[in-house]
């Protein structure tokens, strides 16, 4: 309440710059995210357990299934989603320097992008066999 | 252990979104079922990390 | 970033203990934040103690108590005090709610009862916390029924509806509004929107008569409005008149929803 804002009304101030009209795509995407790793997650950890101490063939083999690796595709990429929009939810919670938010904002888009990327690019490399 | 971990932590978030998906719909507001599905999550999350530890070792015990 | 300490003024520096009531047979130990705008000098909290068999059975009982027999400098408002007007809102053993429908017997576990002004908001003096936020933020939800088709010689009534629906259609009565304040005090805030705010909201979205329903959703669809709110459930949890904001904030996500899908 103090600074170059003090001159403004009260309710000046609690309406800010206004409304973003924006969240609802972030808050739908989330729980989408949500719901298909939830359907995706049994078949997952079935993979996962099946890939325990197998050498580099053998992990290949399991991967070069078709529906193997279209399962771990679609869940890397909704929960490397499902992780963009959380982490952001927390960047705004706790950062409240605008230039630091936008930053790491931005760094947590790139993370998340390289992220799905990588895990992206590993699965096609063992399933095609390269 | 640090993968145990991993696992719950997982797994608590699995079943903690599912009771948040259940207030989403609008369900489950009152004390006591507050209450009911928070505890419900968590011994879920604790179950299912067991499980799915007992399932990795009966299956790949071996290996 | 994230304060995770009180500014150096707002730290807390020693206090007085102001002695016990002369000829009581049973007391009750009072730790009470003060703060004076006036002498320069950092908040305080003081200790009295309260002659429970000359004093009513509720904190703000004991408060009244203190400042007519001991301390009459201690300030706080109050009203009331049956729990309707919201005047009496405080932090007692660290939850937030109302001094004048909280027992004494309830708090501390026989030790001291440890009373705090509203948290999350600059105080005016002692227990009294400056509530031009909190006016400001209700004022920007528009409360009053928005139409623009003109309205009949036999007014506006509203649809008959559940019984949940019926509850909130009550509150159009100007008396209820003003009571509807009352809880919004007591929950812990951070950010802009308040979950009373959003419940207030919830209200006049959902007012069958109001013409303004687009409007009101657009107002409230922002990350920083109604999707700082993450179902936390503090609110419901604090709330001593039983309501409960977040069953009506996850009502208007639905219905963000609803209007997007
Ligand atoms: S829900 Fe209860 S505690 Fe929360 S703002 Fe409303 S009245 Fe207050
Ligand atoms: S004095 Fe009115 S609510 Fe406590």
């Amino acid at each position: 309440m103090s600074g170059p804002s003090s001159m403004r009304t009260p309710l000046e101030r609690v309406r800010g710059l206004g409304s973003a009209h924006t969240g609802t795509s972030d808050f739908w995407r989330q729980r989408l995210t949500a719901v298909a790793m939830t359907l995706l997650i049994v078949p997952v950890i079935v993979v996962v357990i099946m890939l325990i101490g197998r050498n580099h063939a053998g992990a290949a083999q399991i991967l070069g299934s078709i529906p193997i690796a279209i399962i771990l595709l679609l869940f890397i990429v909704a929960s490397t989603w499902h992780m963009k929009i959380g982490m952001q939810v927390v960047i705004e919670d706790y950062i409240h320097n605008e230039k630091l938010k936008i930053a790491s904002v931005m760094a947590n888009n790139f993370f998340c992008v390289a992220v799905a990327l990588a895990s992206i690019y590993a699965i096609l490399k063992l399933s095609s066999g390269v | 252990m640090i993968v145990f971990g991993y696992t719950w932590a997982l797994m608590h978030h699995l079943c903690s979104g599912i009771r948040h998906f259940v207030w989403d719909l609008g369900y489950g507001f009152k004390a006591n079922e507050r209450e009911a599905l928070t505890w419900g999550a968590l011994i879920a999350g604790i179950s299912l990390t067991v499980l799915v530890w007992i399932i990795a070792y009966a299956v790949g015990g071996g290996r | 970033m994230v304060e995770f300490a009180l500014p150096k003024n707002s730290k807390i520096s020693g206090g007085k203990t102001w002695p016990k009531p002369a000829g009581a047979t049973e007391t009750r130990e009072f730790r009470v934040y003060r703060w004076n705008p006036d002498d320069g000098k950092n908040p305080s909290v003081d200790t009295y103690y309260v002659d429970t068999h000359d004093c009513g059975p509720m904190v703000l009982d004991g408060l009244i108590w203190i400042k007519n027999h001991v301390d009459p400098t201690l300030t706080f408002r109050r009203s009331c005090r049956e729990g309707v007007c919201g005047s009496c809102a405080m932090n007692i053993d660290g939850q937030n709610t109302l001094a004048c429908t909280k027992s004494m017997h309830d708090v501390g576990a026989g030790g001291a009862v440890k009373v705090n002004p509203l948290p999350h908001q600059p105080v005016v003096k002692d227990l009294v916390p400056d509530l031009t936020n909190f006016y400001a933020q209700y004022a920007s939800i528009e409360p009053w029924l928005k139409t623009t088709t003109p309205t009949t010689a036999k007014g506006m009534e509203a649809e008959p509806r559940g019984p949940r629906e019926a509850r909130r259609s009550l509150r159009v009565h100007p008396v209820r509004l003003l009571l509807d304040l009352v809880p919004e005090l007591l929950v812990e805030q951070r950010t802009l929107p308040r979950p009373r705010r959003l419940l207030q909201a919830t209200r006049w979205v959902t007012d069958s008569r109001d013409e303004a329903t687009g409007e009101r959703l657009d107002n409230l669809e922002d990350p920083f409005r109604l999707y700082r709110c993450h179902t936390i459930m503090n609110c419901a949890k604090a709330c001593p008149k039983g309501l409960n904001p977040s069953e009506a904030i996850a009502e208007l996500k639905f219905k963000m929803v609803e209007r997007q899908i």
